[in-house]
């Protein structure tokens, strides 16, 4: 599916650079899925997960003539992503924190109980994470991307990969043990 | 018997570890009750942390992506103009005709009337000062140098005589 992806978006990109301004609105339909899902598991919410997208989508069209084709779109577009719900988070924390609000329940997808008290849990799970363990872990557990992937995504080493999900793993299974 | 540590488990559950490797882990599994409950325990766990992502229709996207359009592709300056000026005259031609004809007569007469009116007062003015200019060079004509010289033997003084003065008189005495 991602080299599908990759084949689709080299021939919209080459086109874009040439000029046909056409093509981005093609390339965002393609990666917008992706974009949306990943945001949507670092942020839960998915109206942040919206902004981020169109973050992602303003860093794209601004950055994609210096996209060097050795890498895959796929992995650049995972890159960015990452590090926009990274800063997102960072602020909408300052924010918070300065504002000191409660953090509503603002999922209201979630029409089960159960389903709520889940959210919940991956909630606190995933936040209670160093910032490198919890992007492996998401882009492995919720994005499914492979560890190779993942090490060129995130600029480090397959082997580093692999200590970051298990530590990552580690923290969720005794964080869910205490409660 | 070593006992398999929770890399290793993880490696299983995702299917990361080589085809060799993974066969002598899930022979270790089928005889170790320990990892294989610690096992079960981690499959358990991870599938319970699922996340149930929200439905997104294509029109939400769209929409999306549409507003990304507008932000990427703002027009220049120029292109706005260009824009409000095809907009003119291609939408409102017709229904803007009279007003333009209006302001269109009015730039003219402002371009060539004004200009011609001025010029018109300017070579009225400069024919009055030619006129003039030739009437005193024709009084000038008419006086010679004798008339001058007359004048002044017959006068007490060069400097004219005035009833405020007496230059005239203080020449007499003398």
């Amino acid at each position: 599916m991602i080299l599908f992806k990759d084949k689709v978006t080299s021939n919209l990109i080459e086109k874009f650079l040439e000029g046909d301004k056409s093509c981005f609105a093609e390339i965002l339909k393609v990666i917008s899925s992706d974009v949306i899902n990943l945001a949507y598991c670092y942020t839960h919410n998915l109206e942040d997960a919206k902004d981020i997208f169109q973050e992602v989508s303003f860093k794209i069209f601004k950055y994609l003539k210096f996209f060097k084709k050795k890498a895959k779109f796929t992995t650049w577009v995972y890159r960015i992503t990452v590090n926009t719900c990274i800063d997102f988070l960072r602020k909408k924390k300052k924010i918070m924190a300065m504002k000191e609000e409660i953090i509503k329940d603002e999922n209201s997808f979630c029409e089960k109980l159960e389903d709520k008290e889940r959210l919940r849990m991956v909630k606190e799970a995933l936040s209670n994470l160093p910032s490198k363990a919890k992007a492996v872990f998401i882009l492995r557990h919720y994005q499914g991307l492979k560890i190779a992937e993942i090490g060129k995504i995130l600029g480090c080493s397959e082997s580093s990969v692999k200590t970051h999900l298990t530590r990552a793993i580690a923290i969720i299974k005794k964080n869910l043990e205490e409660r | 018997m070593r006992h398999l540590s929770l890399k290793d488990l993880v490696f299983l559950y995702y299917g990361d570890s080589d085809a060799g490797v993974s066969s002598k882990l899930t022979q270790h599994l089928r005889v170790c009750k320990k990892c294989l409950r610690e096992y079960q325990k981690l499959k358990t766990l991870l599938s319970n942390l699922t996340i149930k992502l929200p439905p997104i229709k294509e029109e939400e996207i769209e929409e999306l992506i549409e507003k990304v359009k507008e932000k990427v592709f703002e027009p220049t300056f120029l292109e706005k103009v260009k824009y409000r000026w095809d907009y003119l005259t291609i939408h409102l031609r017709w229904r803007l005709a009279p007003q333009l004809l209006i302001v269109t007569v009015a730039v003219i007469l402002a371009l060539v009337i004004f200009p011609w009116w001025r010029n018109f007062n300017l070579d009225r003015e400069l024919k009055i000062l030619q006129l003039e200019a030739k009437l005193s060079l024709e009084d000038l004509s008419n006086i010679s140098p004798f008339d001058f010289w007359e004048n002044t033997i017959n006068s007490d003084s060069f400097l004219p005589s005035t009833p405020q003065n007496n230059f005239g008189q203080v020449h007499k005495e003398t």
